[in-house]
């Protein structure tokens, strides 16, 4: 009989500290930490959702980074059974909105620096881990680390991150003046539905003010807005699409779609085919047009929310969506239908300016005077309807008395090559074309 | 002053007549599903109005929208408006479907295009699958003809290249077309359906019953595909309607060829005097007057429905 031995395959710790550490950026690990102190102020908030009495305040610099808030602390026997372990330990079903994969404090502080201090209170204990990482790695077989347990509770309940002896690069990145700043207006972006119901975030002393998203309402302009209540696996999962005409053009930057899961932004801004944008040419003669900047007031919302963090359509470093997901794809569907809404809102808009130029000032423009009249509505505060803007005006134009008599020619020519000609000349519409090669064809042969 | 001239006169065209009073008849199938005076109607039907006679007529329908892309077609299609419950949206498809209400009631939407199935076509029925009501019917219909050289090369590279396309890759005969753009349009309205579907509990799930599949030609040869969303709930009701059990809907890839013999009338006086052909002696019957025998069996499968067109008089 053959005779079989075990070949050791465990991993050594500094194998282990690379591999997790690989794959994350310095800003996603901070992002990781802030994130768990929203979850711990959403599990201790009142029943009516208000955030006002909590915070998380952090700290950047070349020697240090640090993060505090009060937003219940960590029990012992939380701490001491799962809230260390690498990966979600069995049996361990957190009330969690945001952090699912059991991984995010660990892998931020390895990510940060070599040593890290965890001191965290509830209204009745309190427990401080202190590790030096290079010490830690060197106890092989050990994956453990040490609690502190007999000290009082802080005076707030709250958890203190703090992580010395940063990395090199890191250390270089948070003495860059405008790195904390770019910190803030990245959580900011990313916590601004939280931030809306009172919960503050301090970076380098800077809090944080969410920028509303506004859309259009009123004046005939409607916004849509849809609410759906889908599952995904067991989990119910509660998606609101909130679309429509943003309050100016500018910047251009900022048309596209907004993905949020609970609370936090997945995905900014998105013109893509992720988010229902054609790739085909910007008439939509292929169905959905791809973006174009004269869709530069678009702007969509889409909020997933769910008890449970794993139901939400992102994927494990929760800064992209998971396009193959369920409760995505019905989102999608949705997406779709209302950016056709939306491009042929822009192109009757054309239309109707067309229609006043040629007759020189005296065609009405309803869309024009709703977009104008229409006032501004804070995304969150959008009940329910469906896209619409006042109906252009189908009359006939007035004819012109003075002026010689006009005529139409129609042609067709290559989609291709028209786009080509639009480029080259800086045309905007196949109009302008038609007109430029009908000018040119008399400039040529006539005159 | 613009005018408008529609390319054909749509009422004298037998194939299509045929297939219009079959749909209809498949239509009326679907009361155990949705009291069929319920629903509205959304059609194309330009300034003859055929097909908005026809469902008023059998069906009882009182609400219908007639979608003309054709902004100088107005002034005609206001005045040809055969019944007060006919309101015209000037619009193309793909401005004026997100328009409509979907949603809120079943709906047939007849999609009646002159085109070849294309993008524009596709984003039009995602448009009315992914919102339309349950108990709502798409029917489309467009050319499935063989296109030749650039416009053959134009119109498959619009579905990708041969990877991403369906069977058949490499289309040549005429058949292959048909089938071609059948499994483009199945293929998107699932897509759909699936899409539709994903994340919403089992109950609120529909699928897409497909019951027509007919390939006809007055001319170019022309596709015409319809079918109903069901929701899982009413699955039963759906099984109770029968659809099946008429001889010219097909659920499945094999077309139903609607092709009208070229007959006499007294040839055809003859042939209906034999129907329904209880017996086995009808094609007999049919050869003996020197009738072929494809035409007598292409006979017996419209002959209930194709319309007989005669001089009535001068204009």
């Amino acid at each position: 009989m053959a005779k079989q031995l075990k070949a050791d395959a465990s991993a050594t710790k500094a194998f282990f500290v690379n591999m997790l550490v690989r794959d994350i950026g310095v800003d996603a690990a901070i992002l990781d930490l802030v994130d768990n102190a929203v979850d711990a102020a959403y599990e201790h908030a009142a029943d009516d959702g208000n955030l006002e009495k909590f915070r998380v305040d952090v700290q950047l610099s070349a020697d240090r980074f640090k993060i505090g808030d009060n937003c219940g602390g960590i029990e012992i026997d939380t701490a001491r059974r799962y809230a260390f372990r690498f990966g979600r330990a069995p049996g361990f079903e957190p009330n969690s909105r945001i952090g699912e994969f059991g991984i995010g404090m660990k892998r931020a502080v390895f990510r940060l620096g070599r040593e890290f201090r965890v001191d965290s209170s509830t209204t009745n204990s309190r427990f401080i881990v202190d590790v030096d990482v290079a010490e830690w790695r060197e106890q092989e077989g050990d994956w453990t680390f040490p609690m502190d347990v007999g000290v009082a509770p802080a005076d707030e309940p709250g958890t203190e991150i703090e992580v010395r002896q940063l990395h090199e690069g890191v250390a270089e990145m948070f003495s860059q003046d405008d790195y904390p700043r770019g910190i803030l207006s990245e959580v900011t972006e990313r916590h601004s539905e939280t931030i809306r119901k009172g919960f503050q975030i301090i970076v380098n002393d800077q809090p944080a003010d969410p920028r509303l998203h506004e859309l259009l309402d009123g004046a005939g302009i409607t916004p849509e807005h849809q609410e759906v209540e889908l599952s995904s696996g067991d989990h119910p999962v509660t998606l609101r699409i909130v679309a429509g005409i943003g309050p100016d053009r500018r910047p251009v930057a900022e048309s596209g779609w907004y993905v949020y899961c609970n609370g936090r932004l997945a995905l900014k801004a998105d013109r893509t085919a992720l988010t229902g944008w054609g790739t085909g040419d910007a008439d939509g003669s292929s169905g959905i047009p791809a973006w174009h900047p004269q869709y530069a007031r678009f702007r969509g919302f889409v909020f997933f929310t769910s008890t449970h963090a794993g139901a939400l359509p992102w994927t494990t470093t929760k800064t992209e969506i998971d396009e193959s997901s369920d409760v995505y794809r019905n989102a999608l569907g949705r997406m779709r239908s209302i950016i056709r809404k939306f491009t042929n809102y822009t192109n009757e808009l054309t239309q109707e300016r067309e229609r006043f130029e040629e007759s020189d000032g005296k065609a009405p423009r309803h869309i024009q005077v709703a977009l104008d009249q229409a006032p501004r509505r804070p995304v969150s505060d959008v009940v329910s309807g469906q896209f619409s803007v006042p109906d252009r005006d189908r009359s006939t134009p007035p004819s012109t008395p003075t002026g010689p008599k006009m005529t139409n020619i129609q042609f067709k020519a290559q989609a291709s090559r028209v786009n080509d000609v639009k480029k080259a000349l800086r045309l905007g519409t196949n109009r302008q074309v038609g007109e430029t090669a009908f000018e040119r064809l008399y400039e040529n042969e006539i005159k | 002053m613009a005018t408008f001239r529609p390319k054909l006169d749509y009422s004298i065209r037998p194939a299509k007549a045929t297939v219009r009073r079959m749909i209809v008849e498949a239509l009326a199938r679907l009361d155990p599903l949705v009291p069929v005076d319920r629903y509205r109607y959304v059609g194309m039907g330009s300034i003859f109005f055929r097909d908005f006679q026809i469902i008023h007529r059998r069906l009882g329908i009182s609400s219908m929208i007639t979608l003309e892309g054709n902004a100088q077609a107005e002034t005609r299609v206001r005045f040809n408006l055969p019944l007060a419950c006919i309101s015209p949206v000037m619009e193309y498809t793909d401005k004026a479907l997100p328009k409509i209400r979907l949603e809120e009631s079943p709906h047939i939407i007849w999609l009646d295009y002159e085109s070849r199935v294309n993008q524009r076509l596709l984003s039009d029925v995602e448009e009315v699958i992914s919102r339309c009501d349950p108990g709502s019917v798409l029917i489309v219909t467009s050319n499935a003809d063989r296109p030749y050289d650039e416009e053959r090369e134009r119109w498959l590279s619009e579905f990708g290249d041969k990877s991403e396309r369906p069977e058949p890759k490499e289309p040549r005969e005429r058949a292959d077309y048909a089938l071609l753009s059948y499994r483009l349009l199945r293929e998107r309205i699932g897509a759909t359906v699936r899409s539709r579907n994903a994340g919403l509990p089992n109950d609120l799930h529909v699928s897409f019953r497909q019951m027509l599949h007919m390939v006809h030609s007055d001319g170019a040869q022309m596709l015409t595909v319809g079918g109903v969303l069901v929701a899982t709930a009413d699955d039963a009701r759906w099984q109770e309607c029968g659809v099946e059990d008429l001889e010219f809907t097909r659920a499945g890839e094999e077309a139903c060829e609607i092709k009208i013999p070229p007959l006499t009338r007294r040839e055809v006086q003859y042939l209906l005097a034999r129907m329904p052909d209880a017996e086995g002696t009808f094609e007999d019957a049919a050869v003996r007057i020197g009738i072929p025998e494809r035409d007598a069996r292409q006979f017996a499968s419209i002959y209930r429905y194709a319309p007989l067109f005669v001089e009535a008089e001068d204009w």
